[in-house]
């Protein structure tokens, strides 16, 4: 058995824990990986030495309460998306995870109505279908509604604290010309003028630190995007 | 009784190398399995319920090579724990010795 085995058998078999204390105990594991590896042994080896990952994962799992056995993880302190109704928040807590425990997921219809009557969710048999569909409509609203004015704000923001910036670097060094200038007709005057270039000066500096961030914005917002539009469509849980 | 068994004789044996030094996991789990015959695997949880019930708590170190590694500190409370465990043990170990002399010179 290969690392990437031993270590999916377990993630596998400790879906019901909170994905937190998952993660946690897989992270020891794949540190002792690590250094094994790095002293030569084959992952193969690592593995035999470990011991089997189904029962590893069980003696995990052995003080958790009967009913919490068979069904993943259901994340109490998750907070509810706002595009979904109250009555149909706890299919959508269900962790996704592609490698869920086969009796896990009702299939068949009778199933999935009592699935729905534990889950709170009334009189909807069809209710992850349709709201699916209500999740990508309502994507595509916020995205033309939000998203393309959005998208001016934000350019006209980028564009306006660069050049803004620009603007008033120049009309700092500027200032400070002049000031030099008029100090020996005026010094009170020259000095003026170079502290006013100075002043503005920082402005234009703090223009320019606020396109830095919103340019480092950019691949955050887009990312977010994506994965809500995934999660859109894939309805969130399969 | 031998899983109970065996899991209070890892406690003792992990808490006694802590108390020694703050040990990273891997070096609990090798050493471990090295004396004892036991899966490397299952140190690892040994670790975490003690850490659970607070008897160790645990920090992370830079490592030179790979990820950070996570280092485990005997507690006050673990301390006490290892105390109770230790006479326990040792008085188990006494009187099982008795009674293995009685019966064999009997």
């Amino acid at each position: 058995m290969n690392k990437n085995e031993f270590i999916s058998i377990m993630e596998s078999k400790l879906i019901r824990l909170p994905k937190s204390d998952r993660d946690d105990i897989l992270s020891d594991y794949e540190a002792h990986f690590a250094v094994e590896l790095e002293k030569g042994l084959s992952e193969e080896e690592v593995s035999a030495q470990l011991g089997d990952p189904q029962e590893l994962a069980a003696t995990y799992l052995e003080n958790l309460p009967e009913n919490a056995k068979g069904a993943p993880y259901i994340a109490p302190e998750e907070p509810v998306d706002e595009q979904t109704q109250p009555e149909q928040a706890v299919p959508e807590q269900i962790e996704s995870d592609q490698a869920q425990p086969d009796h896990a997921q009702p299939a068949d219809a009778s199933d999935e109505a009592q699935y729905d009557k534990i889950a709170g969710v009334n009189d909807e048999p069809a209710a992850p279908a349709k709201r699916n569909v209500t999740s990508i409509v309502f994507f595509f609203i916020v995205c033309t509604l939000i998203t393309y004015p959005g998208l001016y704000i934000y350019t006209g923001a980028l564009c306006g604290s660069c050049f803004g910036g620009i603007g008033l670097i120049i009309a700092m060094v500027g200032c400070c010309i002049g000031g030099a200038f008029v100090i020996p007709s005026s010094v009170a005057a020259g000095i003026g003028l170079i502290f006013l270039g100075i002043a503005l000066g920082a402005l234009g500096g703090l223009f320019l630190i606020a396109f830095n961030a919103l340019i480092r914005l950019i691949p955050k917002i887009v990312k977010a995007m994506i994965a809500w539009g995934k999660s859109a469509f894939t309805g969130g849980n399969q | 009784m031998t899983i109970q068994f065996k899991k209070g004789v890892l406690e003792l044996c992990v808490l006694s190398m802590l108390r020694e030094d703050d040990q990273y996991g891997y070096d609990v789990a090798s050493k471990l399995a090295q004396s004892i015959e036991v899966a490397d695997g299952s140190i690892y949880l040994v670790l975490r319920r003690l850490k659970q019930d607070e008897y160790v708590s645990s920090y992370l170190e830079e490592s030179s090579s790979g990820p950070p590694r996570k280092y485990y500190v005997i507690t006050r409370k673990g301390e006490q724990f290892l105390d109770e465990l230790r006479n326990e043990w040792n008085s188990l170990v006494a009187n099982v010795n008795t009674l293995i002399d009685n019966s064999v010179s009997a």
